[in-house]
C-alpha cells in the first residue's frame, strides 16, 4: 500500500504534464484575479464620474440614460450577440453544453473583453447594474480559453475550470473567497463534486490573494457590529423573510417572464427598446432623487452605517430600475443591486420593530431579498456574514435565508438563473440550428 | 409541482423536530460524561486528567477499557457497530435509512465510558450517530419512505454537529463533505433547518458563545502567507501519517477480541498519558489554553505526538468515540508548535501563536475529513473574523495537496470504512 502511494506521489510531484496543468491553471487563476480588480476599479470610476456629472446637471440623466443605453444596446446586438444580461446564465448554460464549438462561443475573449467595456459604460451612463455577474462571465472564458494552452484530460475538467473561474470571479469581486466557493457550488453545479472543488479552492485562492494584494484588505460594505438573539427577535425575522422572498420573488418573475415577452420585440428593435428602459431608469431616478442609479453600494453601505431611513420608495424603485436595466438588453449583473434593494426594505422594516438594532435587520433584509431572488440560502447567509464580525447574528441570518427561499419557490418553481440559463440555451440552439456555420465560427 | 412542494414544507418541519430531539440528546450525552466526570475527578471539575496521580492515570483507562470490552464482547457483533463509520455506510448501502436503536444505545453508554476512562477520542463522534439516529427513529415512526429517512439521518447529523460546536452552516455543510450527501437545493432546506434549531437549543442553555473562546485574530503581515502554507504542507503531511496509522492498526489487530485491544488502546492512553496528562479524554480544555496562548512548546510537542498515536490506536482498535475532536487537537498543537517557534525566532513580530493554532486547527480537519469547507465555515462560525478566511484557505488547501499526495484522496472515514467491509469478508 505505501508504495502504490508514493509510486503516485512521485508522479504527482516530478511528472512534467501534471506541473504544465497546474502552472497554466495557476496563471489562469492569476489572470482572473487582475481581471476581476479591474472590472471592480473600472466600475466604481464609472460611477464616480456618473455622480459628479449628476450633481451638476440634475437633468442630465434624462439625456446621457438613454443616449447611452441605445448605444450600449445597440453595439451588443450588432456586434457581440450574447454578451448581454448577467453572465452567470451564460456561465451556467455553458457548463451544460457538450458541443465543444457552442461553448467557445459562449466562452470567447471577444465576448469577456466587450462585456467589461460595456459594463463601464452602462454605470457612465447610469444604469442599474452589478458587475459580479459579469465578472463570473469574464472568469470562466478566461480560464476556459486557458484550457488551448494545456492539455486538460477529462471534459470533466472543462466544467471544473468554468465553475473555477467563476467561484474566483465572484470572490475577487466582493472579497469574499467563502462566499465564491459556495456560490459555484450551490448555484453554478447545484451540486457538491468532489472531484473539482480542490480546482475550485486553489483557483479562488490565487484569485483572492492577487484582488487582496491590489486593492488591501477590506470589507465590501465595512464592517458591521450588529447584535441579536433569535429567540427574541422571531418577528423581525419573519417580517423580513416574508417581505424579502415575495419582494425577491416578485423581481425574479418580472425578470425572467418579461424577458421572454420583450426578447422577440428587442430581436427586432433593439434600439427602441434600449430607449424606453434608459427613460425609465431617468425617472425612477429624478423621483428617488438620484439614488436608483449605478450599484447601489453607496447607498447600501450608507444604511448599513445607520443613515437615515429612504423610505419604501428607494427600494421599490430601485427595484424597478434594476428590472428596466435588464430589459434593455445591456450587460449588466443583478447581484450588487439586489443587495441594496434588500439592504433598503431591511431599514423600512426596521422602523416597526424600534428595539432591534438598525443594522442587524438591515443585515436581515439583505439576506432576505438576496435569497428571494436567487435563491441560494447558503450563498446569501456567507455573503453577509463574511462581512460582519459578529456570530450572535448567523442563526437569524439562516432562519430568515430559510423562510425567504420556501416563499420564493411558490413564486418561481425553477431559480431565476436556471431559468435565464434555460431561456438561453434555447436561443442560442435555435441560433445555431438556422447558422450551423456561424456557430462554429 | 404542488405535491413537492408540500411535501419538502412537511419534511422541512420534521427536520425541525429531528434538529431539536437531537440538539437535546447530544446536550444529555454532553451532561451524562460531564456529571460522572465531574464527580470522580479532583477538583469537581469534568476532564481534569492533569490532576489525577500517575499510577491512577495508568489505571483509569487501561481498566475502563477492560471492562468495557468485556460488556462489548456479550454484544453481538452487528449491534457493535457505532460512530460516523457504522453513519456513512448506512447511508451508502440500498438498503439504508434505517438506523437501529440497539446500537445508538451501545454508542450512548460505550462512548460516554470510553471518554470518563480516559481514552484518547471525542464525544461529537457518537453525538452524530446519536443524532441521525433520532432521524431515523423520527423517520421510522413516521413512515417515510427511504428517500425521506434518509433526509432526516443527514438532518440528524447536521443537528449534532451544529449543537455539538455552536456552528449551524458548519453542520449542515459536514453532511455533504463526510457523509457525501449530494447537495440538491430541495432536499436541503430541511438540513439548514435542523441545524439551525439544533444550535437553538444548544444556546437556549448554554448562551450564544462558541465552544472554544477564540481572540480575534489576524496576520501581522501579508509576509506570513509563506509560513502558513509551510504550515499547511506540513499538516497535511501530518493527516496523512494519522490516517495510515488508523488504517494499519485497524487492519491488523482486526481479529482482537474487544476486552483485549480496548485494554490495549487504555494501556497506550494511559502510558503516553504518564508523560503528557493532556491527552486523555476529550482535550477540549486544552485546545482551549492553546487558542489563548496558555501552553509552552515543550507541553505542546508532547501533546502533538502523544495525541496522535494515542488517537491513531484508539481508533485502529475500534474504541466506540470519534476523532474529529482529536484531530482538531493535534493541528492545533501543530500550529501552536509552528506559532510559538516563529515567536521565539523573530522575537514576537508575528501574529500570535494562538493564530497558527486556529489555523493549523482548521487544516487538520480539513485534510483528514477531506472536508475543507465544513472547516473554513466553522473558522469563521468561531473566530467572527473574516479576515482569518484566506490565511486559513491557503493553509486547507496546502494541508489538502500534500495530504492527498501523500495518502489519495479519501478521507479517513473511508478508509475505515473500506478496512471495516475487507475485515468483515475475511473471516
Amino acid at each position: 500500500m505505501p508504495r502504490k502511494h508514493l509510486r503516485r506521489s512521485r508522479k504527482q510531484i516530478l511528472s512534467p504534464q501534471v506541473w504544465r496543468t497546474r502552472l497554466t491553471f495557476w496563471t489562469g487563476a492569476l489572470l482572473v484575479g487582475i481581471a476581476a480588480t479591474l472590472l471592480a476599479k473600472g466600475s466604481d470610476l464609472a460611477g464616480h464620474y456618473f455622480s459628479l456629472v449628476l450633481a451638476q446637471y440634475p437633468y442630465a440623466p434624462f439625456l446621457i440614460t438613454p443616449m447611452g443605453l441605445m448605444v450600449i444596446a445597440w453595439s451588443t446586438h450588432r456586434f457581440f450577440p450574447g454578451a448581454e444580461g448577467s453572465g452567470i446564465p451564460q456561465a451556467i448554460a455553458a457548463l451544460q453544453m457538450r458541443d465543444k464549438a457552442l461553448r467557445s462561443s459562449v466562452l470567447s475573449m471577444r465576448i469577456a473583453i466587450s462585456k467589461g467595456i460595456m459594463i463601464w459604460l452602462g454605470l457612465l451612463s447610469g444604469a442599474s447594474i452589478g458587475r459580479e455577474g459579469p465578472t463570473v462571465h469574464v472568469a470562466a472564458s478566461v480560464t476556459y480559453a486557458l484550457s488551448r494552452f494545456a492539455r486538460f484530460p477529462y471534459h470533466a475538467i472543462g466544467r471544473g475550470l468554468i465553475l473555477a473561474g467563476g467561484a474566483a470571479g465572484l470572490a475577487a469581486a466582493f472579497n469574499t473567497p467563502l462566499a465564491g466557493i459556495i456560490f459555484a457550488i450551490e448555484e453554478m453545479a447545484r451540486s457538491f463534486e468532489e472531484r473539482t472543488s480542490g480546482t475550485i479552492f486553489t483557483a479562488v485562492i490565487i484569485a483572492g490573494m492577487v484582488a487582496l494584494a491590489i486593492h488591501g484588505n477590506y470589507y465590501y460594505f465595512g464592517t458591521v457590529n450588529a447584535q441579536m438573539e433569535p429567540l427574541h427577535t422571531l418577528a423581525a425575522i419573519v417580517a423580513c423573510g416574508t417581505v424579502g422572498g415575495l419582494l425577491g420573488g416578485v423581481f425574479s418573475m418580472l425578470l425572467i417572464q418579461g424577458n421572454r415577452r420583450i426578447g422577440p420585440v428587442r430581436g427586432r428593435h433593439p434600439v427602441v427598446i434600449a430607449f424606453l428602459c434608459g427613460l425609465a431608469l431617468a425617472v425612477f431616478g429624478w423621483f428617488s432623487s438620484g439614488m436608483t442609479y449605478g450599484t447601489g453600494y453607496e447607498e447600501a453601505r450608507r444604511l448599513l452605517e445607520g443613515g437615515e431611513s429612504t423610505g419604501w420608495a428607494f427600494p421599490i424603485m430601485k427595484l424597478g430600475a434594476t428590472v428596466a436595466s435588464y430589459w434593455s438588453g445591456i450587460p449588466g449583473g443583478i447581484f450588487a443591486p439586489s443587495l441594496s434593494v434588500g439592504a433598503g426594505m431591511g431599514a423600512e422594516i426596521a422602523r416597526s420593530f424600534p428595539s432591534e438594532a438598525v443594522a442587524a435587520v438591515t443585515l436581515l433584509g439583505m439576506v432576505a431579498y438576496f435569497t428571494g431572488v436567487v435563491q441560494t440560502p447558503i450563498t446569501a447567509v456567507v455573503i453577509v456574514m463574511e462581512m460582519t464580525d459578529d456570530q450572535s447574528l448567523l442563526l437569524s441570518l439562516m432562519a430568515t435565508a430559510l423562510i425567504a427561499d420556501g416563499i420564493s419557490h411558490f413564486i418561481n418553481p425553477r431559480p431565476i438563473y436556471r431559468a435565464l440559463a434555460d431561456d438561453f440555451l434555447n436561443a442560442t440552439h435555435r441560433k445555431s440550428k438556422r447558422a450551423p456555420v456561424q456557430a462554429s465560427d | 409541482m404542488a405535491l413537492i412542494e408540500r411535501n419538502l414544507l412537511r419534511l422541512t418541519l420534521y427536520g425541525a423536530l429531528t434538529g431539536f430531539l437531537a440538539g437535546g440528546v447530544v446536550l444529555l450525552f454532553r451532561w451524562f460524561i460531564e456529571t460522572i466526570q465531574a464527580g470522580f475527578l479532583p477538583g469537581g471539575e469534568a476532564g481534569n486528567y492533569e490532576a489525577l496521580s500517575p499510577l491512577s492515570r495508568l489505571l483509569l483507562p487501561t481498566t475502563g477499557g477492560l471492562l468495557l470490552g468485556l460488556i462489548f464482547q456479550k454484544i453481538p457483533l452487528e449491534r457493535r457497530q457505532v460512530g460516523i463509520v457504522y453513519v456513512l455506510n448506512n447511508l451508502r448501502s440500498s438498503a439504508g435509512g434505517r438506523l437501529s436503536i440497539a446500537n445508538a444505545l451501545v454508542q450512548f453508554f460505550g462512548g460516554a465510558a470510553a471518554i470518563i476512562a480516559g481514552h484518547s477520542v471525542d464525544r461529537e463522534g457518537p453525538g452524530v450517530h446519536l443524532g441521525a439516529a433520532c432521524g431515523s427513529f423520527a423517520g421510522a415512526y413516521l413512515g417515510f419512505t427511504r428517500r425521506d429517512r434518509r433526509t432526516l439521518i443527514a438532518c440528524g447529523a447536521a443537528a449534532s454537529i451544529a449543537a455539538a460546536f455552536n456552528t449551524p452552516l458548519a453542520g449542515a455543510l459536514f453532511v455533504i463533505e463526510v457523509l457525501r450527501y449530494r447537495y440538491h437545493i430541495a432536499r436541503f432546506m430541511p438540513i439548514i433547518m435542523a441545524a439551525v434549531v439544533g444550535a437553538v437549543v444548544i444556546r437556549a442553555v448554554h448562551g450564544p458563545y462558541p465552544s472554544f473562546s477564540v481572540p480575534a485574530l489576524d496576520m501581522t503581515t501579508l509576509l506570513e502567507l509563506p509560513m502558513v502554507a509551510m504550515l499547511g504542507l506540513a499538516i497535511g503531511v501530518l493527516a496523512g501519517l494519522f490516517i495510515t496509522a488508523c488504517e494499519v492498526t485497524s487492519k491488523r489487530y482486526a481479529h482482537w477480541p474487544p476486552a483485549l485491544s480496548f485494554t490495549v488502546a487504555g494501556l497506550c492512553a494511559g502510558l503516553l498519558g504518564l508523560w503528557s496528562p493532556q491527552i486523555m479524554g476529550i482535550s477540549y480544555d486544552t485546545l482551549d489554553a492553546m487558542l489563548n496562548n496558555r501552553v509552552a512548546l515543550s507541553v505542546v510537542l508532547g501533546i502533538l505526538a502523544f495525541k496522535l498515536i494515542a488517537t491513531a490506536v484508539a481508533i485502529g482498535m475500534r474504541v466506540p468515540g470519534g476523532l474529529i475532536g482529536p484531530t482538531l487537537v493535534i493541528g492545533g498543537a501543530m500550529g501552536s508548535v509552528m506559532g510559538l517557534t516563529l515567536d521565539a525566532l523573530t522575537a514576537g513580530d508575528t501574529g500570535s501563536p494562538a493564530f497558527y493554532a486556529v489555523i493549523g486547527m482548521v487544516a487538520m480537519m480539513g485534510a483528514a475529513l477531506q472536508a475543507p469547507l465544513s472547516a473554513l465555515i466553522a473558522l469563521l462560525e468561531l473566530t467572527a473574523t473574516p479576515n482569518i478566511i484566506l490565511p486559513g484557505m491557503l493553509a486547507v488547501v496546502s494541508a489538502d495537496i500534500a495530504g492527498r499526495m501523500i495518502m489519495g484522496r479519501d478521507s479517513v472515514f473511508m478508509v475505515l470504512l473500506r478496512v471495516g467491509k475487507t475485515n468483515q469478508k475475511e473471516p
